[in-house]
């Protein structure tokens, strides 16, 4: 039985995969490059989901590691002329150690203080770049020239400003988080993540040490979120503080919210979902955001768990 | 018979109100010890206190040559003691299966021991694909008990397991810790009815404004029951 339910969701997963793989071949070249933006964007948000969705940590400053990642990689290769890829090893480097940092300081606390704690952190973060502009150039920001985001790969050498390359390098990245997760979310760390979300005290009372687990579960996330921002930066060759701003915290939380928490794939779905919804008001009204707004409500009211939590509540409740 | 646990003169405060006060119990290895007290009198404290959960002033806790109160809270399982609370505090969300899996992996535990545990509460086994908290209350006890003996405890610790449930529940809860007894697990059991601890306890210990004012044999208070008004005004 269960051997069963984890095949069927094992192809699940591979399925969404090679139907996104194919989408390369079928889509128009503007939503080929937001899909390209989407599967980055999911990665930040399956990182965001390993903590808020599975370990039931509400953090409102996720937008530093995502951000970590996207100086360490940017600032590496614009100042230091690193390669593609020891940038992109600098970028999660970065996440991993500040999420490390964090984790250990922000764990002290719980529910909205833990919230309160992220969110100063980030905001220090976010002023940092903007006061540091001699390396950040703040707002502004830094764009990567076409001609340093070649990623060197057996001899060949991969442009990653090229729309086709740059879809195949981001789904690549978002399979490799995706079958990650689903590897966490089954493997003992998951159960102990879920367990805690629960009721922490009574995990405790099992026996785990809980402040490890909630800090391997920060260190994860931070990673997950730096690579994204990691890559977000060579795909797209641009760095800027903006993506450091409260803003960038509250957007993963949404699409995950959206999407279902602590469901593998929901993440995705919620990018997607709020992506399109803004991509489409957006062309009939200058009042978008209302749009967006009441669509969350009515979400919010109808599928609470989310897109993905509903179908697994109501139809397919193997799917992880 | 040896001591399988020595409270020793502990103090307990929650705040600046103390709640335990130079408190010492000895469990017998083998037995099943019944704290018994009105509420507030401090048995939920004591348990609390043994799985590190309310800080100890003073005094110990041995398990062995192993002070308890030393230990961080999550040490304590890991020292062999598991703790069933009030209420039961499942993994609502999880299947009965999955809340046995977690108490399997605490203590790195095979499907030998899970098989184990099953036996001991069968109608659980029907139920191991269902979200523990849609089981009624005498089976999420049960889930509550199987889950805490997966970490195979040499002592168990449990908070008023019938508190809430039908007569029926209340002695497949009696019969199984007395199985427990019988494979030779010590017990530590509050409650504040008698008449659901004498059919099972070995001996009973009196609480009183966090004290132990004297404990009894079980045949001691039957022979005098007038004991219990005595010494704690309970019954």
């Amino acid at each position: 039985m269960a051997d069963k339910t984890a095949m069927r969701s094992l192809l699940l997963h591979v399925a969404v995969i090679g139907v996104l793989l194919a989408l390369n071949f079928v889509l128009p070249e503007y939503h080929r490059g937001v899909f390209s933006r989407i599967l980055v964007l999911a990665v930040f948000a399956m990182g965001y989901n390993l903590l808020f969705g599975y370990c039931g940590l509400l953090s409102l400053g996720h937008a530093m590691f995502f951000a970590a990642g996207l100086y360490g990689a940017g600032l590496t290769v614009y100042h230091l002329d690193w390669g593609v890829a020891a940038g992109f090893a600098a970028g999660i480097m970065a996440g991993a150690t500040l999420a490390l940092a964090i984790g250990l300081l922000a764990l002290r606390t719980t529910g909205v203080a833990f919230m309160i704690v992220t969110l100063m952190f980030s905001q220090v973060f976010y002023l940092t770049t903007l006061y540091f502009t001699t390396w950040t150039r703040g707002e502004e920001g830094l764009v990567l020239r076409q001609d340093v985001r070649q990623l060197g790969l057996g001899g060949v050498s991969l442009d990653l400003s090229d729309p086709a390359t740059r879809y195949f390098v981001a789904l690549a990245l978002f399979a490799v988080v995706l079958f990650a997760t689903l590897a966490i979310a089954r493997a003992p760390l998951g159960r102990v993540l879920v367990a805690i979300r629960e009721n922490e005290e009574r995990t405790r009372m099992l026996g785990y040490d809980v402040f490890a687990n909630k800090l391997a579960a920060v260190v994860l996330s931070g990673l997950f979120c730096a690579a994204a921002g990691a890559a977000y930066a060579l795909l797209f060759g641009y760095v800027g503080s903006s993506f450091a701003a409260i803003q960038y915290s509250i957007l993963p939380l949404l699409w995950v919210l959206l999407g279902g928490a602590a469901t593998t794939l929901g993440p995705l779905v919620g990018t997607l979902f709020m992506f399109y919804v803004i991509d489409i008001a957006s062309g009939f009204t200058s009042a978008y955001m209302l749009v967006v707004g009441v669509a969350l409500i009515v979400l919010v009211l109808f599928f609470p768990r989310g897109i993905v939590g509903a179908i697994r509540e109501r139809w397919l409740p193997w799917l992880p | 018979m040896p001591d399988a646990l020595k409270i020793n003169a502990i103090n307990c405060f929650y705040g600046n109100v103390q709640v335990l006060r130079d408190l010492s119990i000895d469990l017998r290895k083998g037995e099943v010890l019944c704290l018994l007290g009105r509420n507030g009198a401090g048995k939920t404290t004591t348990l609390k206190a043994v799985m590190g959960l309310v800080k100890v002033r003073g005094g110990s806790i041995m398990l062995g040559d192993t002070d308890l109160a030393r230990l961080a809270p999550h040490e304590v399982p890991k020292a062999g003691v598991a703790y069933v609370p009030q209420g039961r505090r499942l993994f609502s969300d999880l299947t009965v299966a999955e809340n046995i899996e977690i108490g399997l992996m605490a203590r790195g535990k095979g499907r030998a021991v899970r098989d184990e545990v099953l036996d001991l509460f069968p109608v659980l086994r029907q139920r191991l694909g269902q979200r523990s908290g849609t089981l009624s209350g005498g089976e999420q006890q049960m889930l509550a008990m199987a889950r805490a003996l997966c970490i195979e405890p040499a002592i168990l610790l449990l908070d008023e397991p019938t508190e809430g449930l039908m007569p029926a529940m209340i002695a497949r809860i009696r019969e199984t810790v007395a199985e427990l007894r019988r494979r030779g697990v010590s017990t530590i059991l509050v409650e504040q009815r008698v008449d659901a601890v004498l059919p099972v306890a070995d001996r009973v210990a009196f609480i009183e404004n966090g004290r132990n004012r004297r404990t009894l044999d079980v045949e001691e208070l039957r022979a005098d029951p007038d004991a219990i008004h005595r010494y704690v005004g309970v019954g």
